[in-house]
């Protein structure tokens, strides 16, 4: 059992303290996650905690070790596309409220990715399509196999591999551009 | 930025708010359901109600009371002549004026018919006479009695 679901396992038990746990385990990363669907660090953040509000008033039943994980990101992206559904018309923002929004994303990304080479790496992600960069996040930052990518994104393992390929030369286009040798990569 | 903290009581203040919302709507839904189960039993009742009521009164037109049947005794002085003609029953009528109706068939004799007049019953009157149709007049009949009497009788309930 991982640390999610053994703290999940203790909130449904009435242990609250294990529902900060797994918002402590999983914050930073859903939020950057999210923040992958609708870049806006503010939206992200509410759409995190709605994660875990939804997890704390669903409850659903842990069904093994990756299961607990992959609801919960499977939520986020739900959340988050309907999200982007709700304000698809309502997406205009100030420079100024863009240079903040920047300033928060930063923190939020000194907070989960301290190497400098996965903070690199993610800066890079941002110049791809959206879909590559969903999929490149849940390989690379979260260890989620090709199966439980598919689950999460609703789509089939071959789909998501086929994504997977594509991102991955994406990305390495993206990295040479920005003057990284193929060693560095 | 919310902290981890921040969020995480965030999430738990929402989720203890929606568990007492649904607390409430689970009470106020109860009530309503038991209301409304509560309404259906009394209009459910007053449905029986009514049904025993139509059944009594229906009952009742079928089966008139027996102080409807006129039973006069043998020799009173207040006694009224009655007959049963094909099913209904034609009392006297006491006082009226037969002067003036046109006699129209003859039906038999009224000692025959079941009545105040049939022979040998408890309740004769121990007289008898002919019985004939009223022109015009479907719920009469009259009576004329041996003794030269005549007697008006009229289907009861007319």
């Amino acid at each position: 059992m991982d640390h999610g679901a053994e703290n999940y396992a203790r909130f449904l038990s009435g242990d609250e303290d294990g529902f900060v746990a797994i918002v402590k385990a999983y914050k930073d990363g859903l939020l950057l996650y999210i923040n992958s669907y609708v870049h806006d660090i503010y939206a992200a953040e509410e759409l995190t905690e709605d994660t875990f509000v939804k997890l704390g008033i669903k409850k659903p039943k842990y069904k093994g070790q990756a299961a607990f994980k992959t609801w919960l990101y499977a939520i986020a992206r739900n959340l988050a596309i309907d999200y982007l559904r709700k304000h698809a018309k309502h997406r205009e923002q100030s420079l100024e409220g863009y240079r903040e929004i920047g300033d928060e994303r930063n923190e939020a990304e000194g907070l989960y990715l301290q190497e400098t080479r996965k903070r690199l790496l993610y800066q890079a992600m941002d110049q791809l399509k959206p879909i590559y960069q969903q999929v490149l996040w849940l390989l690379y930052f979260e260890g989620f196999s090709h199966k439980e990518i598919a689950k999460i994104l609703k789509k089939s393992v071959h789909n998501v591999e086929t994504i997977a390929y594509r991102a991955r030369l994406s990305l390495r286009a993206v990295l040479e551009k920005e003057g990284f040798s193929d060693e560095d990569i | 930025m919310k902290t981890y903290d921040e969020m995480a009581n965030s999430a738990l203040r929402r989720i203890h708010a929606h568990e007492q919302r649904r607390k409430k709507q689970f009470c106020i839904g109860a009530a309503l359901s038991f209301l409304v189960v509560l309404g259906g039993f009394g209009i459910w009742q007053q449905g029986q109600g009514q049904k025993q009521e139509t059944f009594s009164a229906v009952k009742e037109k079928q089966t008139p009371p027996a102080e409807e049947a006129p039973v006069y005794e043998k020799g009173g002085a207040d006694q009224l002549g009655w007959i049963r003609y094909e099913g209904k029953e034609y009392v006297q009528v006491a006082g009226a004026d037969v002067s003036q109706l046109v006699i129209g068939d003859y039906i038999g004799q009224a000692s025959e018919m079941p009545g105040s007049y049939e022979k040998d019953a408890q309740t004769s009157l121990g007289i008898d006479g002919a019985l004939y149709q009223v022109d015009g007049h479907a719920k009469w009949l009259l009576l004329r009695l041996e003794n030269g009497g005549e007697v008006l009788l009229s289907a009861s309930g007319s």
